[in-house]
């Protein structure tokens, strides 16, 4: 299942987003980095149809978004977004079982894609009642219950402790070891290098650089992206880059 | 969990849902056969339990008739309409509050606030102002009905942003749309004192005088709106986990709004048409219905249209007996009733404890 935007323009007030285009390769994870408002979060909402661009189209496969049901691309694309309405009084396993709405067979039931996450334990507990990072595997085990073949993920570590985010990244990695597709909209440098095997950098609305991992994270791209000055850590595992020389303004 | 603990939790969950809902409907029963016997007159109740029989077709042929002509009047006539109009009015308040909540993913929102109650006011004090007959005898119920429905409507398109219609524009645009409408219903009422007098008991909600024929007509609409809202309340779950979330499992988002909220109007306006308005039942018992049975619409729609019309079947018992020789308007009652409920239902959510 592939998917592809095809000069992308979005424009909303002050912000817009001018000439994304991006072919996502089949079974890779693909990060998206860039400053805060540089449009990372919108370019994902525009991936799945939440949002409409004003030009340019997005393909799924060979058929343009615009022409598919919601239906038929939540069968395609899950979302794991990062902020989440609290429904009345649903246990966790309820929010599960909500995104096989669209489903027409049960390859994996709630419970075991639960387990998968290893947050079956919750299934009975009030979802509103759960930390901030139990709620995100729930959101995660949704997705993996919704069973598309790619994922789209809005900064799926962010907030969360070591042992969670070391638990998500694993996640992230059996999926695509499954043959599925992240998408993964990451402000985190260090982790577009652990986890991506090709990046998107973004500034101010625009592409600035695209491609596998290793030819986009070079400290002129990252300098150019984040405005910041970065230094090249040697041995420090999957941490690479840091600020050089930082200076509060 | 193993796979036979697993069913075993459901079919015990399965089981403990149908007795409580099987409780609440016996609960219902009663109350119904119940109120009927309440009044300013005194009715024996040999008497009133021949007048039910003789109500069943056929079967009825073969009662023997032991009350008299008026006490028959008042008990098919008069307590009949009246008590069955609770049960209705309370469960389309109920479910319109279920669903506009779900759609604006808000506690404290109700039907009301889309500019329902505003619409009707306005649609019924214009019938009083000018003694409209076109209608016939129902023009307050027929004005304040369609008024009702064209402020929503007004209230919708106003509402629209890029195509969508984003909740909280919906809200804050009903809110000043109703505040705009409730401006105009006051010009419109300084005008008379007697206005004034014939308005206060419909802002006030009350359910005596009620035909048959109305009844049968909101009941009717009722119905239909409440099986349409049963027939989404897959979407209307999803609606709660936010747009982009519903969207993303394969929601269509615009067109399920479209529908809860057109459908929940005609309901709500349709049973606002025979009452007046009656507060706090639609912001409340869905509420209620979800400490009760969990969160879920699949459960939350059929449970707050139960304990709706509990709620007002016995609130408007207690309108019609707590002073003597005088029947107070059934808003008074659930609003004094309501907010005591609501304030202890709120130290529950805050102390976390809104579970099932």
């Amino acid at each position: 299942m592939s998917l592809k935007l095809d000069h992308i323009g979005y424009n909303r007030g002050s912000f817009s987003l001018r000439d994304i285009s991006i072919s996502v390769p089949e079974g890779s994870i693909l990060g998206i980095g860039g400053q805060n408002g540089s449009g990372k979060s919108t370019l994902l909402k525009l991936m799945y149809g939440f949002y409409r661009p004003d030009s340019g189209r997005i393909f799924l496969e060979k058929k343009a978004l615009s022409e598919i049901s919601t239906r038929e691309i939540s069968r395609n694309i899950a979302v794991v977004n990062q902020e989440i309405s609290e429904p009345f009084n649903f246990t966790a396993l309820e929010v599960v079982k909500l995104s096989g709405y669209s489903r027409n067979d049960e390859t994996i039931s709630p419970l075991e894609a639960m387990e998968k996450c290893g947050i079956s334990h919750l299934s009975n507990r009030t979802f509103s009642e759960l930390s901030g990072g139990e709620k995100r595997l729930v959101i995660i085990a949704a997705a993996v219950y919704q069973d598309a073949k790619i994922i789209l993920m809005d900064e799926p570590t962010a907030f969360l402790d070591v042992d969670k985010e070391e638990r998500v990244k694993a996640i992230i990695r059996n999926l695509n070891e499954d043959g599925r597709t992240l998408i993964l909209v990451l402000h985190d440098i260090n982790l577009l290098n652990s986890i991506c095997s090709h990046v998107v950098l973004l500034k101010e609305g625009r592409i600035i650089a695209e491609g596998k991992k290793e030819t986009v994270l070079t400290l002129e791209n990252l300098e150019n992206a984040y405005s910041t000055r970065f230094r090249i850590l040697e041995d420090a595992g999957p941490y690479k880059f840091a600020p050089a020389d930082y200076k509060l303004m | 969990m193993v796979d036979a603990e697993i069913t075993e939790n459901r079919n015990r969950k399965i089981s403990l849902f149908f007795t409580k809902a099987s409780l609440l409907v016996v609960f219902l029963v009663v109350s119904v056969i119940y109120s009927t016997f309440i009044g300013s007159v005194t009715i024996p109740v040999q008497n009133i339990a021949s007048i039910y029989l003789k109500q069943i077709p056929f079967f009825g042929n073969f009662v023997s008739a032991g009350y008299t002509y008026s006490q028959y009047e008042i008990v098919v006539l008069i307590r009949e309409p009246e008590v069955l109009a609770a049960v209705v009015v309370g469960a389309a308040l109920a479910i319109g509050g279920t669903s506009v909540q779900s759609v604006f993913r808000n506690p404290i929102t109700e039907p009301y606030i889309i500019g329902i109650s505003s619409g009707a006011t306005l649609g019924a004090v214009i019938a009083l102002a000018t003694s409209t007959t076109i209608f016939g005898a129902y023009s307050v119920q027929f004005l304040s009905f369609f008024t009702s429905i064209a402020v929503v409507f007004v209230v919708y398109f106003l509402s629209f942003r890029t195509g969508r219609v984003p909740p909280i524009y919906l809200l804050l645009t009903g809110i000043a749309i109703s505040l705009f409408i409730s401006a105009l219903v006051g010009l419109i009422l300084f005008s008379s004192r007697k206005l004034q007098n014939e308005a206060f008991a419909w802002l006030l909600g009350s359910l005596s005088g009620i035909t048959w024929q109305e009844l049968g007509l909101v009941t009717l609409l009722v119905m239909i709106s409440s099986l349409i809202l049963g027939t989404i309340w897959k979407e209307l779950d999803a609606l709660q986990m936010g747009e982009p979330h519903a969207r993303s499992i394969g929601v269509n988002v615009e067109k399920t709004k479209l529908i809860a909220l057109t459908v929940t109007t005609v309901g709500v306006s349709a049973a606002v048409s025979i009452s007046g308005l009656i507060g706090f039942v639609g912001l409340v018992i869905p509420h209620l219905a979800r400490i009760v049975f969990g969160g879920s619409n699949r459960k939350v729609l059929p449970m707050s249209a139960l304990f709706g019309g509990i709620f007002l079947l016995i609130s408007d018992d207690l309108a019609r007996t707590l002073v003597h020789n005088e029947i107070l308007p059934v808003g008074i009652i659930t609003g004094l009733i309501g907010v005591p409920f609501f304030m202890y239902m709120l130290s529950r959510i805050s102390r976390g404890n809104y579970v099932s």
